[in-house]
């Protein structure tokens, strides 16, 4: 299949330039070809072939799972917090009420809401929808409000909701099930997809990248044993070990810091790939660039400074563990400088023949695209719904391969250089004061 | 009058020439023979005992309401009783502290001014039951020239607030058994257009059963519904976001976090307090607002707050032509008596029946029907149809059972609850047989004998109970 790529891209190439041997289009997109390529197209494609090879085993061990599952039958604790939430608490309820597995309870906490979320909440509550409303007169943050509800929640097992999330019917049952693979998955990590996708091409674009990085990425960081975030959106914890642990500390990125957690106190985590949950992204480029420069910050906060121990030995070693931050350093935060300053060689060390190199680049990635694309329907679970999002493939390169890596490069810096993530509104001003001093 | 009487009460005349009666003792003025209506024009009752009892009772048997030969007579009370008569001030005109006080000789002559006024007949007919206690109180109101049902908040009272009814209670307990009562004889009076209303005054929540509005409310835990609950502040420690209660922090006299175990000096600085959680000590349930649960004092049962019955308090005043019957006495006929308790004619005591029996009414409720057969030499000598017989005036004291007479039979009607049927009907059996027999040592001749209990179970046939009691009547 690469092969075939090749020689398209060969043979696209020759068309409209002579002096480009493949000697050379290896030297120029070496960052395409021995970095980009290895890491995220060849796994894909390894995860993919894997995820079909052991679709019977995987099948034999969910269902022996589902059996156990059925027969201790715990109680679980839904948890959502968040601000302002009030409109979407009900969506959610609702999509709650269809589960396949029904014995949970609904903490709800409101995090100092300035509209009418506290009225409709109680509402929900006195009409049974909700098993447990708190308030927050004050805000205090994210994981401030999760922690409170944490303390109060009576389940086994924790699954911790966005508010604006909705989920697949048997999305609770599936997130569930890897707690009976092994005694010692401690953290499970749920599957997170746009519904809004045809709300604009910002969304579309979203979608075709969370189907990617989320869907395939995760489950080739699983294969690995180096998945190293369960989604805040949608993630299940056991509620002895998240008390264990101390639960969420300060965010922003709250939800990579407590996998690191979990995975340095020597508990294991894994991906349900799918334990389907459906959120809403934001809809412009300017909102989604604020989202991503904030998640950009977090890697630096936390996996470069908070738990750079993970590194080197600390008391609870592991490769494993060490290897997932090292991966996401070395993949999300050095090669971003390196890929940057191989941009700039590019632009201004062939000045010459630039649109022939830009066009050549887009094709190399359209047809890498193609080969994620197709990997993406294959373990998909709703591909024909998904299939549209393959129309959005040429413009995959501008999207991730210069959008999101800028933003990335933009947010780094600012918190490595700035500590700017002190200073977003996403905290409370108190909270941020307070970390910034101790160095949290 | 000899001496001992003189001490006891005594006829003097004021500056107008009105004979007011004073009172010094307790003293039964309908049973004094040496008393006529005719003999005074107003009362002064001068009683001062320790005994706060002695005093009410001296101040009901000379009542403008109750007493026969004192009825709608001006009524003084001694002025040291000032602020002690609690809900019986209402049917006293004035404090004086002599009987012939410049004000209160010109306070019985406005009284008087004022029944000429409206032509005000006093009648001759005795209070036997509440429903002619009522439409005294109602005659007597606008014999003083109150046209207004005013209400306000009274303590003691059940319904919270003062309507003019409630000035007829006696007795503990009465306002509840004869609640029914008013409210049918008040809707009689709206639907007859006698009164309306005048104002909105407020909305007031009450027992759904038994309408009492001295509420007992508590905050519970909405799982076990105890009110052993405590009220706590929540802490947030900026530091690691560790939300918990205040207790948790607490550690040897300075607060710690139970998360990081970093000491919290300063709040605003260190930590804050965003929110409180209730804590039941019973469940150890938390919650964020308690439920509130409502006792209603008066029959034990626990209610929500939804489930309470929400009443309007209104005011009412008496229409022209309200005023026009009840002074001229025309109104006695026009109202069905039908839903009062005490005495009141067979047909009566029948529809009542019939009507309970149709109306929504509790099924724990039960009635008991206790019939005697009494033979009366005196009641041979009755000719006018309303007077009303000795032995009837001799029984008005049991103002929480309806009763009703025909021929020789006398009807004794209580309600009951299932489970309380036993005690009742016994309690109702002694009570009655040890009234009449005092009736029977009192007059020579009479005679009487218990023939039967009926008990009326709710969803049985009326008219076959009704069918039973009259079985053998005649």
């Amino acid at each position: 299949m690469i092969d075939i790529a090749f020689r398209i891209i060969d043979g696209i190439a020759a068309c409209f330039t002579t002096n480009l041997s493949w000697d050379i289009v290896l030297s120029i997109y070496w960052f395409l070809f021995f970095i980009e390529f290895p890491r995220y197209y060849m796994l894909d494609v390894i995860a993919a072939i894997r995820y079909g090879a052991t679709w019977r085993k995987r099948k034999n061990r969910e269902a022996i799972a589902r059996r156990m599952l059925y027969i201790e039958k715990p109680l679980i604790t839904v948890l959502a917090p968040g601000k302002n939430e009030g409109e979407h608490i009900y969506k959610l309820v609702c999509s709650l009420k269809e589960q396949t597995y029904q014995n949970f309870e609904i903490i709800i906490i409101d995090d100092g809401s300035d509209n009418c979320s506290p009225q409709i909440c109680e509402d929900l509550k006195q009409a049974g929808f909700i098993t447990k409303f708190f308030r927050m007169r004050e805000r205090c943050g994210k994981a401030a409000a999760a922690n409170f509800g944490v303390m109060h929640a009576q389940g086994k097992y924790i699954v911790h909701l966005d508010a604006d999330s909705s989920l697949d019917r048997d999305a609770i049952e599936k997130i569930l099930l890897p707690f009976y693979y092994d005694r010692n998955i401690k953290g499970v990590g749920g599957c997170v997809k746009v519904r809004n996708a045809d709300a604009s091409l910002c969304t579309a674009m979203q979608a075709q990248e969370y189907l990617r990085t989320i869907q395939v990425g995760r489950m080739v960081t699983d294969m690995l044993g180096i998945y190293h975030i369960i989604s805040g959106a949608f993630g299940a914890f056991e509620t002895e070990t998240i008390r264990q642990v101390g639960g969420w500390d300060i965010g922003p990125g709250l939800d990579g810091d407590i996998t690191q957690k979990l995975r340095k106190a020597g508990y294991k985590v894994h991906f349900a790939e799918n334990a389907i949950c459906m959120t809403n992204v934001p809809e412009t480029w300017s909102a989604l660039f604020r989202q991503r420069k904030r998640w950009s910050k977090s890697l630096v906060r936390f996996r470069i400074r908070k738990h750079r121990d993970i590194l080197w030995s600390n008391r609870n070693f592991s490769f494993s563990n060490m290897l997932s931050n090292a991966e996401n350093i070395v993949y999300d935060f050095i090669l971003n400088y390196v890929w940057f300053f191989y941009i700039l060689g590019l632009l201004f060390g062939n000045g010459d023949r630039l649109p022939e190199i830009i066009l050549m680049g887009w094709l190399i990635r359209v047809a890498f695209s193609i080969v994620a694309f197709i990997v993406i329907q294959c373990v998909s679970e709703r591909s024909r719904e998904e299939r549209f999002l393959g129309g959005y493939l040429v413009l995959h390169t501008f999207y991730m391969g210069y959008f999101l890596r800028l933003t990335r490069l933009v947010g780094h810096t600012e918190e490595l250089f700035f500590f700017s993530s002190y200073k977003d509104s996403w905290n409370p001003k108190k909270v941020s004061t307070v970390a910034r001093m101790e160095g949290l | 009058m000899n001496q001992k009487t003189e001490n006891r009460y005594q006829i003097i005349t004021n500056n107008n020439r009105r004979r007011i009666l004073v009172i010094n003792d307790v003293v039964d003025v309908d049973r004094k023979a040496d008393l006529a209506f005719e003999d005074f024009d107003a009362v002064f009752i001068n009683v001062i005992d320790n005994l706060m009892d002695r005093i009410m009772l001296a101040i009901r048997l000379a009542s403008p309401l109750l007493s026969e030969k004192c009825r709608f007579k001006p009524c003084y009370v001694t002025k040291r009783l000032t602020g002690w008569l609690g809900k019986a001030e209402v049917i006293v005109d004035g404090y004086a502290s002599q009987p012939t006080d410049s004000n209160m000789a010109q306070g019985i002559e406005e009284i008087y001014a004022n029944m000429r006024r409206i032509n005000f007949l006093l009648g001759t007919e005795p209070v036997v039951s509440h429903a002619e206690e009522i439409f005294r109180l109602c005659r007597y109101a606008i014999s003083r020239g109150q046209y207004t049902f005013s209400s306000h908040p009274t303590p003691g009272l059940s319904s919270g607030y003062m309507s003019l009814y409630y000035y007829t209670l006696w007795f503990e307990g009465q306002e509840n058994q004869q609640l029914e009562e008013r409210d049918f004889f008040h809707a009689q009076l709206l639907k007859l257009g006698y009164i309306r209303p005048t104002r909105f005054i407020d909305k007031i929540h009450v027992c759904p059963v038994c309408r009492q509005s001295h509420l007992l409310f508590f905050e519970c835990c909405p799982k076990c519904g105890s009110s052993d609950i405590r009220e706590e502040p929540v802490l947030h420690h900026f530091r690691c976001a560790n939300v918990s209660p205040e207790s948790t922090y607490q550690w040897d006299g300075e607060l710690r976090c139970p998360k990081c175990h970093h000491t919290l000096r300063h709040i605003g600085v260190d930590y804050d307090k965003p929110s409180s959680i209730f804590t039941c000590r019973q469940c150890d349930e938390s919650f964020m607002y308690p439920d509130m649960r409502v006792i209603c004092p008066e029959d034990r049962r626990t209610w929500t707050t939804d489930d309470l019955l929400p009443i309007d308090v209104t005011e009412y005043e008496f229409t022209p032509e309200g005023i026009r019957v009840f002074a001229n006495y025309d109104i006695r006929y026009t109202l069905s008596q039908a839903g009062f308790y005490g005495y009141s004619s067979m047909r009566d005591f029948l529809a009542y029946l019939r009507m309970v029996s149709k109306a929504e009414a509790k099924q724990a409720d039960l009635f008991v029907v206790a019939r005697f057969y009494v033979f009366d030499p005196a009641m041979d000598n009755i000719v006018a149809q309303e007077t009303t017989p000795p032995v009837v005036k001799a029984m008005s004291r049991f103002f929480n059972y309806k009763s009703a007479l025909w021929g020789n039979n006398y009807y004794f009607l209580c309600r009951a609850s299932n489970g309380e049927l036993a005690q009742v009907q016994s309690r109702m059996e002694y009570e009655l047989k040890n009234e009449l027999k005092d009736f029977q040592q009192r007059h020579e001749g009479f005679e009487f004998e218990l023939v039967d209990t009926y008990v009326y179970h709710q969803g049985e046939d009326m008219e076959q109970f009704i069918h039973r009691i009259e079985e053998d009547r005649n």
